[in-house]
């Protein structure tokens, strides 16, 4: 009898047995650990995202019960962004759309002699294809009754809202977080200042500004009156509601901004500026080669999560004007909120989706922006 | 021994704590919890049986409509009976949020007959093709304010046409040569309170928003000199420009300083004028109210209001709800929210009820113009109508829009809000 050896050659073990051994890898415990947490988020985060994904493609109104809940697809997409009788004529946009697909044959000319990597005309190509659709929603031809016109409204709504109070934020909250910044006594004052506003509740923020801007009433055209200014109709004209409804969120923002970039000031290392003194910069060079350079950390957190909150903005709008004069200050969330109440939920969730989409293509952006260096 | 005696006395409070059937009300922060609490204590001690409590919610219809929608879409039965808003039931009943209440009755006669004593308004909104899904809480609707001393000091009545007000308020401005005194001022924001503002003078002109085949008729000539009223209000000054700000309690805030000799607005502004408010008041004493004005011709119309009690379908104590539902509605009940709470009875007999008038002698005088009251579009979809009637008129106070674009654009939305 020839003698085999009684042991195998060393095989690893697997997953499940390692686990089971009751002595798991660092790797394994990491992911033991991490399940409880995983499930927390799924539940509370990833789950209703799914929900609503999945409400808005069905037909979903609680005041019409007998048609049930069943599944339509695409449609309320189709009738936000063109309408389901959006109809094409020979006219319509015309120079537009031959600028988009002139636009696309060059990208493709330029790829096919080999000037141009097939991956970035594939990308470009799907962004004019896509600005071109939006341009079409955006103008659906007669009378609006194309598509849903106060999607479109409140879309550009709530993109202008975003681009003017985010840009009047920053140019606040800049100047504020230096102030803050200065070495005096009166400090502690900036400081608490600074916090008020963004301690204050939005809606009440809302409301009490919307005193401030009433016609009649209001301090803004009292002041404005003693300086011999007759003062707009605030909250009762579109163009005017717009000011005061940014200037009321850059009010309520400017803080937050400002906090930010303040802690971004204070990590700054004091012997960059005293070097720099010694050199003989001044105090304007001193601000652009190393304060905003070693900013720019601050000022992207600060951005992002500005830019997302005004993406989202409801509260002020609302609480001022309710959306009003006409669709003026009606902002997408502003639509959601009154879809939601007229109980047409499946068209209220679509509408949630199309914010989700939103924001998560600025916040791709700004990542976007921040790594750029790296 | 002690001890046992201790576990028994708590198990025979336990049981009887099970025997009895426990309700949860709904009601909104503007409808008075403190009147209510007493109410639902005698009801409970009239009824050892049941213990009726009661949840506050939001001060808004639109607020307490929220959360009742969630309430309501999740089936929840934690909420027995809530409080809705006039123009609720209907879209209640397309829903199957109401429980229907014809079940607690013999018969539909019997049923009519308890409902004789009910002004007709809020009847009209509750009973959907003979099924009656609530029963009116109390009652509102919008009045024509004016500044009694003013109409004196000229010499003149209580104006019965829109001309005749409109002469009235540009006379009285001008004597008085107070930049700051506005002649007529009403709803003019995106709230709920402009579809009013609409649909009164539309009606006070033969008009309304859908004939009897319930086509939507928004750009018929009485929707046109409705629009051209409304034009001629500000154009002549007798309105302040800013009426697309003008929400319901600023008109209110507005009368009350003194600034307003006519106003439209609801029932609860007269508590504020005589005093009974967190602002102060100049008009104690000189305030007048009348049913509204209308075109050469035609009647006077105004918009009801109101709030409805309800029995939650998916409640687990029906028949206790019902109980209780009486007793809410009742003559009893309706006499303590008039006198404590100056709500409007729903009941004709309470308004010649010695207590009711003592508390309140200007129910005598809101009596002509409330059995007027007309309802607003009764359909499953009102918030759909609503916004597309109160945004166009908005936007065309405002100057967004112009009479006609405004009109259209109404005509469009309602059509689109009845044919989903």
């Amino acid at each position: 009898m020839a003698l085999t050896p009684a042991t195998s050659a060393y095989r690893k073990p697997g997953f499940w047995r390692r686990l089971r051994s009751g002595n798991p890898t660092e790797a394994q415990l990491g992911l033991i650990l991490l399940i409880p947490a995983v499930l927390v988020l799924a539940s509370v985060m990833f789950w209703p995202i799914v929900q609503v994904l999945w409400q808005s493609l069905h037909f979903e109104r609680l005041n019409v019960p007998a048609r049930g809940r069943p599944f339509i697809g695409l449609e309320h997409y189709a009738r936000m962004l063109w309408g389901s009788e959006m109809r094409w004529s020979a006219g319509h946009l015309l120079p537009w759309r031959a600028l988009a697909f002139a636009g696309a044959a060059g990208l493709w000319w330029a790829a096919a002699r080999g000037l141009a990597r097939w991956r970035t005309v594939l990308v470009w190509t799907a962004v004019v294809v896509l600005v071109a659709g939006l341009w079409m929603g955006y103008h659906p031809g007669e009378a609006g009754r194309w598509n849903d016109a106060r999607f479109w409204n409140a879309f550009s709504v709530t993109l202008l809202i975003t681009v003017a109070s985010v840009v009047g934020s920053f140019l606040v909250g800049l100047p504020l977080a230096l102030l803050a910044n200065v070495e005096s006594r009166w400090r502690w004052l900036v400081r608490i200042a600074l916090l008020i506003p963004w301690a204050m509740p939005r809606v009440l923020v809302g409301v009490m500004f919307a005193w401030l801007f009433n016609y009649t009433n209001g301090v803004v055209n009292d002041l404005l009156g003693r300086l011999g200014v007759a003062g707009p109709l605030w909250l009762a004209r579109a163009e005017p509601a717009m000011w005061a409804a940014n200037i009321t969120i850059v009010w309520a923002t400017s803080a937050f901004v400002g906090l930010i970039l303040l802690a971004g000031l204070q990590s700054i290392d004091g012997s960059l500026y005293e070097a720099a003194m010694v050199d003989g910069a001044s105090r304007l060079q001193r601000f652009w080669a190393i304060t905003l350079p070693l900013l720019r950390p601050s000022i992207a957190v600060a951005l992002i999560f500005r830019t997302l909150t005004a993406i989202q903005t409801f509260d002020i709008p609302f609480a001022m004007t309710q959306g009003g004069p006409g669709r003026a200050l009606e902002t997408v969330g502003i639509y959601i909120s009154s879809t939601t109440n007229s109980l047409n939920l499946g068209y209220a969730a679509a509408l949630s989706v199309a914010l989700f989409v939103m924001s998560l293509a600025i916040t791709v952006l700004y990542l976007r922006w921040i790594y750029a260096d790296d | 021994m002690r001890r046992t005696l201790a576990l028994i006395a708590a198990l025979a409070l336990v049981a009887s704590g099970l025997a009895q059937t426990p309700l949860k009300v709904f009601i909104g922060g503007q409808q008075r919890p403190d009147v209510i609490g007493p109410i639902l204590e005698q009801f409970n001690a009239e009824n050892p049986d049941i213990v009726a409590t009661f949840e506050v919610g939001g001060a808004t219809s639109d607020v307490q409509q929220q959360y009742l929608n969630t309430v309501l879409t999740s089936r929840s039965g934690e909420l027995d009976i809530f409080l809705i808003d006039v123009v609720r039931p209907a879209q209640y009943a397309a829903s199957g949020w109401a429980e229907p209440l014809n079940q607690f009755f013999d018969d539909d006669a019997e049923m009519l007959a308890y409902l004789d004593d009910f002004l007709p308004g809020p009847i009209e909104a509750n009973l959907i093709d003979g099924t009656l899904f609530a029963l009116p809480a109390f009652t509102d609707a919008q009045f024509l304010y004016y500044r009694a001393d003013l109409l004196e000091k000229y010499g003149f009545e209580p104006p019965t046409t829109w001309d005749e007000l409109k002469m009235m308020a540009l006379t009285i401005q001008e004597q008085e040569g107070d930049p700051n005194l506005q002649g007529f001022n009403y709803q003019g924001f995106r709230g709920e309170g402009t579809i009013c503002t609409f649909l009164e003078v539309l009606w006070s002109a033969g008009g309304n928003w859908v004939d009897e085949d319930r086509n939507v008729t928004l750009t018929t000539p009485e929707a046109q000199r409705t629009m051209a009223w409304y034009d001629d209000t500000l154009t002549s000054g007798i309105t302040v420009p800013n009426i697309a700000e003008m929400s319901t309690d600023l008109s209110r805030q507005q009368f009350q300083a003194g600034n307003v000799v006519f106003m439209l607005n609801w029932g609860y502004a007269w508590a504020h004028f005589q005093g009974n408010s967190p602002q102060e008041t100049v008009v104690a004493g000189k305030v007048g109210v009348a049913p509204l004005p209308s075109f050469e011709g035609f009647d006077s119309a105004t918009c009801i209001g109101g709030w409805q009690w309800a029995i939650n379908p998916y409640s687990e104590n029906k028949d206790a709800a019902w109980r209780l539902l009486e007793y809410l509605a009742s003559p009893d009940t309706q006499r303590i929210l008039a006198v404590e709470a100056s709500n409007i009875p729903a009941r004709e007999s309470l308004y010649a009820d010695p207590a009711v008038l003592a508390a309140a002698p200007h129910f005598g005088a809101f009596y002509d113009v409330i059995v007027g009251a007309r309802s607003r579009p009764v359909t499953p979809f009102y918030n759909d109508v609503s916004e597309a009637i109160r945004f166009p008129m908005n936007a065309f106070f405002a100057r967004q829009l112009s009479a006609d674009e405004a009109l259209q654009e109404m005509q469009r939305g309602v059509e689109a809000a009845l044919d989903f």
